[in-house]
């Protein structure tokens, strides 16, 4: 399973690689969004794991421009947002993508692995089942 | 002696002669009811010196101008028939008091000759009432020229005028008054005034013409005098004429001279005072059009001062404004009144905070957030059980107190969260977090909550009520910290007290400090109300209003040892 992690914070983006990998997954990391939009657009992806706030543009800049490659519903399916920010108007927008939405910190770190591995719907982080 | 011949000159001495011939009645009359009381001889000279002798103490007088004897023989003798008028009742009755009134009335004697010696100033050309006038009535200088010209050492001009320009001003005034007629105040351009002040200064000469000086703003016709004045503050040109062509003689130019010397003191006084008073009615004019209304009373609780915005309340709503009140000097007392129901001053004022607060936290919790998840996540990569176990549990550590610091930035943030932000939370958590965020204020003090059930979780709104509480334990503490010197802090004391039952939770927030003095008791909760130098006196009002919103009410009771309780009560859902 290929999965792309665009997070620009090392701590963070080095243990999900490290975690992931133990569960088997080919992970790239890329931590500003202009190159990862580039990545995308070259290489595919089984899932895209994309923190909101970082340094260049903006996670929602890097969906929108995924819409070049993928369909909304693949986009649904590849991209699992996490933030350290999930007010109400992130979560709407992101249901717009059809996107999952992980808060950071993860409650628990198990379950969010395997939300990244198997996909939206098996999210079980409180604050996105509440809202 | 030339003066002598001077018919201004025998009538001063005929005023002196009068005054001294009444004296010694009055003082016979005295001595003839009580016994000789008094021993004093006063005397004209043959060559015009006074001679003033009580007991062993004498006084020659002598002057070169006859006419200066009516200014100090003026103020002497009537302080002498004050002394004795003051005296004349009381001595009869006692006549033990002999020995006072002759000390008094020889410290005056030792006091006109020490005038005499000294201060050969206003006195000598004015008499007493005048200068009295000078100083307590004229206020302004329209006023002035018109009092000059009665002076009995100006008594034979007939013209006055008097040219002002305050520095700085564009405009410069004239204040000009003709023998019987009124004085009359003009505005005009302040180069016109420049150029004959800056004439009249140059000039070595005292004695101007019209012809001369060539400014139409000169009103005196012929030959006057002029001089001019200067403070730091105003130049001043005093003109002194006949309206004649006839130029004035030397014992005139003489006392002119010292006359206008003396006058410049005055001047100053009188043209201080009349800006001071510009200012006050500048500063009267705000007043009574601010909006806010403003009253002053007087210590008999009577009005001395009300604006317009205070006279447009009926009186019948006066009972909805709450004030502020100031003692003034005198013990005059400023109100400054406000409506009480008008509560979107403070309740801006908090919504302000509250935001500003928020987001500085919000954004706080953002740039922390990350990085302390980072170094969460990270341990738990590191942590192997290959690993030495101290190395080990160094690494837990790291992730315990990142998680640590992750929890109470999020707990601050959510302290201030938007306003209309009703949740499921627990009671106690959201207390003691908020004791956390008091930290600073109530150092050294002890803190304690009691409650009877923990956690306590209940659905209302949390940031409302950790502002309440912040409130009041702020409170308390800056109470003991006034109370308490910093080396007995230690026995300073908040406790914290909740109870609560299916419908009702109570919150009592308890200090030992000095209790709240009666005198403040009743305007406790109004907004603007504060005794510290940096309050804002909206902590406790702000209380109130946030907990009209939740339905609640606050109360304080001082106890019955010592300090102030706090309670506020809340209707609950208890989940």
């Amino acid at each position: 399973m290929k999965i792309l992690i665009v997070e620009d914070e090392p701590l963070i983006a080095r243990s999900l690689k490290k975690l992931l990998e133990k569960k088997g997954c080919l992970v790239t990391w890329e931590p500003t969004g202009n190159k990862a939009i580039e990545i995308i657009k070259s290489e595919s992806f089984d899932r895209i794991i994309c923190d909101l706030m970082l340094q260049d543009v903006s996670g929602f800049d890097v969906i929108e421009d995924s819409k070049e490659r993928y369909s909304i519903s693949e986009i649904g399916q590849k991209f699992i947002i996490i933030t350290a920010y999930s007010s109400p108007q992130v979560l709407q927008r992101a249901a717009l993508y059809g996107c999952s939405v992980l808060s950071k910190p993860f409650e628990d770190l198990n379950e969010a692995i395997d939300v990244f591995i198997r996909g939206r719907d098996l999210g079980t982080n409180k604050e996105t089942i509440k809202s | 002696m030339e003066d002598q011949d001077n018919p201004k000159s025998q009538e001063a001495k005929g005023i002196v002669l009068r005054r001294i011939e009444k004296f010694n009645k009055d003082l016979s009359g005295l001595n003839n009811r009580l016994g000789k009381v008094i021993d004093l001889d006063l005397e004209v000279l043959k060559n015009n010196k006074l001679k003033l002798r009580s007991n062993n103490h004498s006084l020659n007088i002598e002057d070169e101008n006859f006419t200066c004897f009516t200014s100090w023989i003026g103020p002497a003798i009537s302080g002498y028939n004050q002394i004795l008028e003051n005296n004349l009742e009381h001595l009869e009755k006692s006549r033990k008091s002999y020995s006072q009134f002759r000390r008094k009335f020889l410290g005056h004697l030792k006091g006109i000759e020490k005038h005499e010696k000294n201060n050969r100033l206003l006195t000598r050309y004015f008499e007493e009432d005048q200068v009295r006038e000078l100083y307590n009535v004229i206020h302004n200088l329209q006023s002035l020229p018109g009092f000059l010209l009665t002076l009995q050492v100006f008594k034979s001009y007939t013209v006055c005028q008097i040219l002002s320009h305050e520095k700085g001003q564009g405009f410069a005034n004239s204040n000009y008054s003709s023998s019987g007629s009124r004085s009359t105040s003009k505005r005009f351009n302040v180069e016109e005034f420049n150029k004959a002040f800056q004439s009249i200064k140059k000039s070595k000469s005292k004695v101007f013409t019209n012809q001369g000086l060539n400014n139409p703003k000169i009103e005196a016709i012929g030959s006057f005098f002029a001089k001019t004045f200067s403070s730091n503050r105003y130049n001043i040109i005093l003109i002194l004429g006949r309206n004649d062509f006839l130029p004035p003689s030397n014992p005139e130019l003489k006392i002119f001279e010292e006359v206008t010397l003396h006058l410049e003191p005055v001047l100053n006084a009188i043209l201080r005072r009349s800006s001071h008073d510009d200012k006050i009615s500048n500063i009267i004019e705000v007043l009574e059009n601010t909006n806010f209304p403003l009253s002053i009373k007087n210590r008999s609780d009577n009005f001395l001062f009300k604006n317009e915005a205070f006279d447009e309340i009926k009186e019948n709503e006066l009972k909805d404004y709450q004030f502020l009140e100031r003692e003034l000097f005198g013990k005059n007392t400023l109100r400054f009144y406000f409506n009480k129901e008008s509560k979107e001053d403070t309740d801006l004022y908090h919504f302000y905070r509250v935001s500003l607060l928020g987001e500085l936290l919000n954004t706080l919790r953002h740039e922390l957030s990350n990085p302390l998840f980072g170094l969460s996540l990270a341990t738990d990569i590191l942590n192997d059980d290959s690993l030495d176990p101290e190395l080990q549990e160094t690494i837990q550590d790291i992730k315990i107190n990142s998680d640590r610091c992750q929890t109470i930035i999020k707990n601050f943030s959510n302290l201030y969260q938007e306003e209309d932000n009703f949740k499921e939370f627990d009671l106690i958590n959201l207390i003691n977090e908020t004791i956390i965020l008091t930290k600073s204020e109530t150092k050294g003090i002890r803190k304690s909550v009691q409650t009877d059930q923990s956690p306590l979780i209940l659905y209302s709104n949390p940031t409302w009520i950790s502002q309440i509480i912040f409130n009041l334990i702020i409170n308390a503490g800056q109470a003991l910290a006034e109370h308490f010197s910093p080396e007995r802090i230690r026995d300073a004391n908040i406790s914290i007290v909740i109870k609560s039952d299916d419908n009702n939770l109570s919150i009592s927030v308890s200090d030992n400090g000095t209790g709240i003095p009666d005198q403040l008791k009743d305007r406790l909760f109004d907004a603007f109300m504060t005794t510290k130098d940096a309050g804002t006196g909206l902590g406790l009002t702000i209380c109130k209003s946030l907990l009209n919103k939740l339905d609640g009410e606050i109360f304080f009771t001082n106890n019955s040892e010592n300090g102030t309780t706090f309670t506020i009560t809340l209707p609950i859902e208890k989940l």
